[in-house]
């Protein structure tokens, strides 16, 4: 089948196409795209603020969190006897830095499957 | 205002779509308003109600605004915008079960008969149709485009796509018939 358009369909269609241009509908979208903006912004203010409660409500059980957190990932892995090879291995051989390199091999794989 | 809105509206539209994609509302506005009559028009052609069409008109231009920082080109507005306003409808369509409500040409075709219409009513022929041989068929007639342009924005088989716009032209034109049928009667009455 090609192409071809029914002449008579298609004047039909250009006479039934009006001009339907109104400042009304114009103010009708802006108003949904601000009532949108401000519902928005209630949004974020709220979460902001729940989340400063929460924050000043745990701050104590946070604190514990993240010291025993810290103190997780800076385990060693294995024990290295002398002190400068230890310093030097020191950022390879902790849980952090073996997550640290997990990630980076996970960004690799990832962008090599993806390319 | 009236000044920036006068400088916009002077404006081509590639710069007036940079300003919207900045997050200019002004600018966007004027893209509203250049382009309602357009959109407004394939949704009638669409839905064939115009409350309906004007909101589904709305949620096209709110859409726009919400992911207009993703267009890539400003040159390609027109037919990114075209693009959202039939996926709105696809999904309106999808939504609301629409392609159950098709009316029957029989019905129509009777109701031609007797209704004693002077005019062509465009929006009762397409009514004639199904949901998707009438967006093939506005996507053609009203939009001017090809079946492959068709089989792409609506993701329908390019066979699919023709044997709407075939089927959906030999519907209206029987419908027409019958108004021109009807309208000769009562030329001569």
């Amino acid at each position: 089948m090609n192409e071809e358009r029914d002449p008579r369909i298609q004047r039909l269609f250009a006479d039934a196409t009006e001009n339907l241009g109104d400042d009304e509908f114009t103010a009708r979208v802006m108003a949904r795209i601000e009532r949108h903006r401000r519902a928005g912004y209630r949004l974020w203010t709220f979460i902001f603020v729940m989340a400063l409660l929460a924050a000043w409500m745990l701050q104590g059980p946070f604190q514990e969190i993240a010291m025993m957190l810290s103190r997780a990932l800076a385990i060693s892995l294995f024990q290295v006897d002398s002190p400068l090879v230890a310093q030097l291995v020191m950022p390879l051989n902790t849980i952090a830095g073996l997550l640290g390199l997990g990630v980076l091999a996970l960004t690799f794989l990832y962008r090599r499957i993806l390319a | 205002m009236n000044s920036v809105r006068a400088g916009l509206s002077d404006a081509p539209e590639s710069v007036v779509v940079g300003l919207a994609r900045s997050g200019d509302r002004d600018a966007f506005a004027e893209l509203v308003r250049r382009r309602q009559s357009w959109i407004r028009n394939l949704m009638r052609r669409c839905s064939g109600d115009t409350v309906l069409a004007d909101d589904l008109a709305q949620q096209v231009f709110f859409k726009a605004w919400q992911n207009i920082g993703r267009l890539q080109s400003a040159g390609k507005f027109a037919a990114w915008l075209q693009r959202i306003a039939v996926n709105t409808w696809l999904q309106h369509v999808r939504a609301k079960d629409a392609l159950q409500d098709a009316t029957d040409l029989d019905d129509v075709a009777t109701s031609v008969d007797h209704g004693a219409r002077l005019s062509i009513d465009l929006n009762d022929a397409l009514g004639t149709l199904s949901e998707g041989e009438r967006l093939c068929v506005v996507l053609s007639y009203h939009e001017g485009m090809t079946h492959q342009e068709i089989a792409d924005m609506t993701k329908m088989p390019l066979g699919t796509v023709k044997s709407h716009i075939y089927r959906g032209t030999e519907r209206l034109q029987q419908v027409l018939a019958a108004y021109r049928e009807t309208d000769r009667e009562e030329s001569a009455s």
